[in-house]
């Protein structure tokens, strides 16, 4: 049986779960990130943890494609292109961020215009070539590109219809290389195969901005964790879509890495949902700066191709489905000119941090507000790590109360309450769009502040249980230690029931099946992976597609009626009605390869805490309750509590309101029922 | 600002789709409308803001309007 | 009974805004997922809303600006006319007409009702630009229509369900009159499902806080949003300003035409006084009440409010009034046609009122856009399905430069929000076949701050016949640059017949009257279409560009070392001897 460690490279800290499935325990370590050099926080943590040398895998979840992106810390990229669309990375989609701002300014793409080349050669929708990529042109490529050698490049090449055929890709790929060997080059037809030639462009640029950032991250934490990820010790990166890759296999589409410093909550979140017993529920991980919010539905986390790092910035890249808005203990409260008040999305971050830290942070965060109203105790941050300056929170909020004409209580009540607001809201628009009802899921939530917020969330979204995850803290890092090695490839391929050519289409979807499996055992070469297929389709004239599973097997004219069939159910499961007999269209084949991990039965208890104890707490506009407050560890033994209640474990504070219960499950999960005992 | 006109009731059944304007601001008078005293016969207005926004901003501006033209520049 | 205490102080009506601008953001989600024309899918050319029992707006989720004008006043003027008891539980209601206060034809608001306890207590809205809604030209642009008839169905507020069952008569109606009755059908769907949500969340929230607080709160907002946009008016410089501009023509004319616009700005209100602006055209180029209306907000908005701090209801337009002379193309009377109204004359009414804002607050305006939605509308039957289609295209043009910043290059016009149609997804749904797109070079104005540039796109059809309606514009005249700034680059709609070897304009070959307006021109497998959107003007005097972005512009080829020399006298031969 393996042993794994997990690491998530927060903003503030890097924390540590290793699981040894053999004995089922767990070991874990929590030390501060080093943005500079994110390999030191991570020989910090190796030097801290127990059993370090018997590891066997480790995986590791990392912001660095990310930040790079954010902070436009990436190589020239040399674009190229059909002739004559050169400009489709600058034109975009024509959109505005906002609408009335006459000096709101288009977002550059992450290449210049003056370094988009022109290449010929044309297919057409169907694939088939319509003008031929001929030597001339190839040379005429060679001698531009040649006039940057030297210089700290990387190569992005999309055509149009490439997800079709990428022979013409290829062959300028193979130019690129062998005139520039030292640059990265990226394809689209391998990054994204999905249509839209702006969207595919973005991801395109953004694999090969980053390549040369994530390439240095990996050879740097590769001499730490250990070697280049051939040897016994194998070390890998997660993935954006929840699953590993080994660190040097990732370094071939680093797009993938965009988003695989959210995958490790929701791989986390998902697996103790499942302990719970809960197959459905609202992720919710509110750390210092922001809330990530995912979902579980039908027992698996769910995917979206769309993610935009920043506005016009987007990357089409098989990724779980995240939002992140701003609210986490960090986010700053503030009047508006009108007299509203508004929590976050700026944020005091980990310097100078809440006004509570003593670091020279004035402005009332979420953390000062929760002190003020006696849900935290001061005493008692990080397990008393870190003594909190109440007079100072006090002092931050009471500012914020003036403007307002509220009491300092009353003021940390309303910021509170509106950062409540902000993430229930956020999470109803994922409901609607996914139509589910969220009175019928639970939330699961962790990251520092989660607990605390969770309850009142699930309140207003009508949910009836609240899981909290043992050491939610540190939830992001478990999800990455249990991730499977996980590969998934969308392609776009147009099909019109009207007319399908079944030979092509079966093609498609066997080519894709095989590279899919081949990438996955690229990684982990023992693998017997486990093969999914599904097909977006739509009516014909929609533009939005659902998600169809297929029959494993042979996709031809006798399989065809009963993917139709599939396709109606879930149409009418999800939008309330279908249109049987109606053309249809299938639009994105997508084909996922998992390599099985044995069901994780590893024990995880609490961490034992101080003493019980009790304090005054304020959960509404009355006068503030005096409550118990109990340790995990105390609670798991004491069996179900009745609100009102204060759980405290060393990286999280559980807060039970009146009417609630609470009780540790013998899982390790902490189930809080709302308006159970009114 | 005192006020002189008075609310009209339409005689107008469902089937006229006869659309009528308001002499002072232009927008439509869906149902019953507002008729003052503009200098030079009636005006037909829609609210008697309207009658306001003559007397405080239209007259002045350009003279007192005529009761079938609208007001021209 | 409500199950929740909610104060209504500060506080709390923040938070009773936050959840009815949610209400309207879930009800634009489902729009968005279920609509079956790109316009609304891709586009995004909707809006939602909740509006009170007296049909003033409370919340709203806004993709397109112009559509303002018609969610202030059509239900109100509805309830006017037929009163509240027309309304009853159950019931969805569809408006378009362009004299009843809708934007023009391709417009549909639909409207639902809100029950509480056998009580009316607000209405959810929609709004959207249906594809196809039938007229003398596919896709219901018909740019040398001379009246409301030629272009499209026309609806007076009738219901589309009634109780809670279809009205079977109307759509019957409906589908029979519209090219693409699917689509409609579908369309239809996705806004009867955005309005029930929002009434369904609606009585939800009415149930937490209780109905007293929601109905009182909102009212509140409406006055806390008055007051605010009322303190950010006080702070502009009283004053009349004037601004006129000239339109080059009408569609089926060939003669320009003006508009002026005097904005009065005292006491903490603004008028806009359209007097003196021309008379209405024959051709579809005249707008609505409620269009310049959206208009007015939008440039209000613009220059006092531009990142959306206020919350947008009711409130932000009682202080802000049109006057629009009837019978003008500012107001068009029944019957003339008004498609192109809201797309090509509004967008020039928001630089127009702009240009008049620059003479109080020059540092808060921009120079003119392209102003032009440069529509191009096609249709036929597909030689891969055999069936038919119909599409709206639009296109991006450059945006003008303000006091501090060039123009972007490429967006959509300042009265939408609405994205283009990717090329991969355009050519697999039409058989046409793209082979350029790009930005057009020195279609900036020049300026101290240069206009954005427009884009520029040539299309040929693969099928045996394709039938092409145009509405662009600025083509005869630029947009105008603003203290010193250049006008932007003109557009241009060209056509190179199969085995021709040039491109040349559409009266020229077609014979039609106006080189950007036309409707119903059949081109065949092989022809070729170009078009030119219009660039943004500049700001300020060229003469005063920074050399350093001149230099930029250069390199980035933004502009020409012609352009470069002629319109800032900057020679690349100086340069290179320093």
């Amino acid at each position: 049986m393996s042993v794994v460690l997990g690491i998530d490279t927060g903003g503030t800290f890097t924390d540590f779960v290793l699981v040894d499935h053999g004995n089922g325990s767990i070991a874990t370590a929590k030390v501060p990130s080093t943005p500079g050099d994110p390999a030191a926080a991570l020989a910090a943590g190796l030097a801290q943890l127990d059993g370090v040398d018997r590891v066997d895998r480790i995986i590791i979840g990392t912001t660095v494609a990310t930040n790079a992106v954010i902070e436009r810390r990436g190589p020239k990229v040399l674009f190229v292109t059909n002739r004559a669309f050169e400009d489709v990375p600058f034109i975009g989609r024509l959109d505005k961020e906002r609408i009335y701002d006459l000096n709101w300014r288009k977002p550059k793409p992450l290449a210049n215009r003056r370094d988009s080349i022109g290449i010929g050669g044309r297919f057409d929708c169907h694939g088939t070539e319509l003008a031929p990529l001929d030597a001339g042109e190839l040379e005429a490529l060679r001698a531009t590109l040649a006039q940057h050698s030297g210089e700290e490049v990387a190569v992005a090449i999309c055509c149009l219809f490439a997800y079709l055929n990428g022979a013409h890709e290829r062959r300028a790929a193979d130019v690129a290389r062998a005139t520039l060997p030292e640059a990265a080059v990226s394809v689209s037809h391998e990054v994204s195969p999905l249509w839209r030639e702006y969207e595919r462009a973005s991801t395109t640029i953004a694999d090969a901005f980053v390549k040369p950032v994530v390439s240095r991250y990996v050879s740097r934490v590769g001499s730490v964790v250990g070697g280049n990820g051939t040897g016994k010790r194998r070390w890998n990166l997660l993935a954006s879509n929840g699953g590993y890759l080994r660190a040097d296999r990732a370094l071939e589409r680093p797009a993938q890495l965009l988003i695989s410093g959210l995958a490790g909550g929701v791989i986390g979140g998902r697996h103790f949902a499942e302990r719970a017993g809960h197959d459905a529920a609202f992720i919710l991980d509110m750390g210092g700066t922001s809330a990530d919010i995912g979902l579980v539905v039908a027992g698996s986390q769910q995917y979206t191709t769309e993610f935009r790092i920043a506005f016009g910035i987007p990357v089409t890249i098989p990724c779980v489905a995240v939002e992140t808005i701003g609210a986490g203990g960090g986010s700053i409260g503030w009047v508006d000119k009108g007299g509203f008040l508004h929590v976050g999305p700026r944020s005091a971050g980990a310097e100078p941090g809440p006004a509570a830290y003593g670091r020279g942070g004035a402005e009332p965060t979420i953390t000062d507000a929760n002190l003020v109203l006696g849900r935290l105790d001061p005493a008692y941050f990080l397990g008393g790590a870190m003594k909190l300056d109440l007079a100072a929170a006090k002092a931050a909020v009471a500012r914020l109360g003036d403007a307002l004409g509220l009491t300092a209580e009353q003021a940390a009540l309303a910021m509170v309450q509106t950062a409540d607001e902000n993430m229930a809201n956020a999470i109803r628009l994922i409901a609607v769009e996914r139509g589910l009802d969220t009175r019928e899921l639970a939330l699961i939530a962790f990251g520092g502040a989660g607990p605390l917020h969770g309850r009142a969330v699930a309140e207003r979204l009508g949910m009836k249980t609240v899981i909290i995850p043992p050491h939610p803290g540190l939830c992001s890092a478990f999800g990455a230690a249990i991730a499977e090695a996980r590969v998934d490839r969308f392609q776009t391929f147009f099909i019109h029931s009207d007319g399908i050519d079944f030979d092509a289409l079966g093609g498609a979807l066997r080519r894709l099946r095989e590279a899919t499996a081949t990438e996955l055992k690229a990684s982990v070469p023992e693998a017997e992976p486990e093969i999914r297929s599904a097909a977006d389709m739509r009516y014909s004239g929609q533009n939005y597609e659902v998600e169809v599973p297929l029959p494993p097997g042979e996709l031809d004219r006798e399989t065809w009626p009963l993917v139709v069939e599939r396709f109606t159910e879930v149409h009418s499961k999800l939008y309330g009605f279908a249109l049987p007999g109606e053309p249809v269209e299938l639009i994105n084949l997508r084909v996922t390869a998992i390599s099985p991990e044995p069901p994780s039965s590893f024990t995880i208890a609490p961490k034992p805490g101080r003493g019980s104890a009790e304090r005054r707490v304020r959960f509404d506009g009355k006068e503030a309750v005096q409550c118990p407050v109990f340790s995990r560890a105390a609670l798991a033994e004491k069996g179900p509590v009745a609100g009102p209640a204060v759980i405290e474990e060393v990286d999280s504070t559980t807060l039970v309101f009146p009417g609630d219960e609470i009780r540790v499950e013998p899982s390790g999960v902490m189930i809080l029922s709302l308006g159970k005992r009114p | 600002m005192s006020r002189q006109g008075h609310w009209v009731e339409p005689t107008r059944t469902w089937n006229d789709t006869s659309v009528v304007y308001c002499a002072v601001c232009g927008r439509l008078i869906p149902r019953r409308s507002w008729v003052f005293e503009g200098g030079a016969g009636p005006l037909v207005a829609c609210s008697p803001d309207c009658e306001d926004l003559y007397e405080s901003y239209l007259k002045p501006t350009y003279g007192v309007m005529g009761s079938h033209a609208h007001h021209k520049g | 009974m409500s199950t929740h205490r909610l104060e209504l102080d500060a506080v709390g009506l923040h938070v009773l805004h936050n959840a009815l601008a949610n209400i309207a953001a879930e009800m634009a989600i489902v729009m968005m997922k279920t609509s079956y024309s790109t316009i609304f899918n891709e586009g995004l050319d909707f809006s939602t809303m909740l509006l009170d029992r007296q049909g003033n707006l409370i919340a709203e989720k806004n993709f397109a600006p112009s559509m303002m004008g018609a969610v202030n006043y059509a239900l109100r003027w509805t309830l006017e006319e037929l009163g509240e008891e027309f309304f009853r539980p159950g019931d969805v209601v569809v408006h378009n007409d362009p004299y009843r206060g809708n934007c023009h034809l391709p417009e549909h608001m639909l409207m639902k009702p809100i029950f509480v306890d056998g009580e009316l207590i607000a209405f959810a809205g929609t709004i959207g630009h249906l594809a196809e809604v039938g007229g003398k030209a596919p896709g219901s642009f018909a740019s040398d229509a001379t009246d409301v008839y030629q272009e499209g169905l026309r609806l007076p507020p009738v219901k589309l369900i009634e109780g809670g069952r279809y009205n079977e008569q109307l759509w019957r109606v409906i589908m029979a009159n519209h090219r693409t009755p699917r689509n409609s059908w579908g369309d239809f769907h996705a806004m009867i499902g955005a309005l029930n949500i929002g009434d369904r969340r609606l009585t939800e929230l009415v149930g937490r806080y209780g109905l007293k607080t929601v109905i009182e709160g909102s009212h509140q907002l409406i006055d806390y949003s008055e007051r605010r946009l009322r303190a950010e008016l006080a702070e502009l410089p009283e004053g009349a300003y004037e601004a006129s501009m000239t339109v080059e023509d009408d569609g089926v004319g060939n003669d320009p035409f003006d508009v002026k616009v005097r904005l009065v700005i005292k006491d903490s209100r603004i008028i806009a006084d359209f007097t003196g602006s021309s008379p209405q055209v024959r051709g579809p180029m005249n707008c609505t009440f409620v269009v310049v209306a959206a208009a007015l907000y939008n440039a209000v908005f613009s220059v006092t409010d531009p990142t959306d701090q206020i919350p947008r209801n009711a409130g932000c337009y009682r202080p802000v009034q049109v006057i629009a002379p009837p019978g003008s193309v500012v107001n068009v009377k029944h019957p003339g046609p008004s498609v192109g109204g809201n797309t090509d004359l509004q967008p020039k009414l928001i630089d127009l009122l702009l240009a008049a804002f620059a003479k109080a607050v020059p540092d808060r305006v921009a120079a003119a856009t392209g102003g032009s939605s440069s529509n191009l509308l096609f249709g036929g039957v597909h030689p891969d399905t055999g069936r038919y289609y119909s599409n709206y295209n639009f296109d991006g043009h450059g945006t003008g430069a303000t006091a501090t910043k060039d123009g972007n290059d490429g967006e959509i016009t300042r009265h939408s929000n609405c994205r283009n149609t990717p090329i991969e997804v355009f050519e697999h749904r039409y058989p046409l076949l793209t082979t350029r797109y790009g930005l057009a070079k020195d279609s900036g104005g020049a300026g101290e701050h240069r206009g954005g540039l427009a884009t520029e796109r040539i299309i040929r059809v693969t099928a045996p016949e394709i039938t092409f309606s145009a509405l662009f514009d600025r083509c005869k005249l630029g947009a105008p640059g603003l203290f010193g700034g250049h006008e932007g680059g003109r557009s241009a709609l060209m056509v190179k017949l199969k085995g021709e070897s040039t491109f040349r304009s559409f009266p020229e070959v077609f014979g039609v009257k106006s080189p950007t307006k036309f409707t119903n021109v059949v081109l065949h497998e092989g022809d070729e279409l170009y078009y030119r959107t219009p660039g943004g003007a500049g700001f300020g005097p060229p003469e005063k560009r920074d050399p350093a972005l001149i230099r930029e512009d250069l390199l980035e080829g933004y502009i020409s070392p012609e352009a470069a020399a002629r319109d800032y006298g900057f020679k690349i031969k100086d340069e290179a001897a320093q």
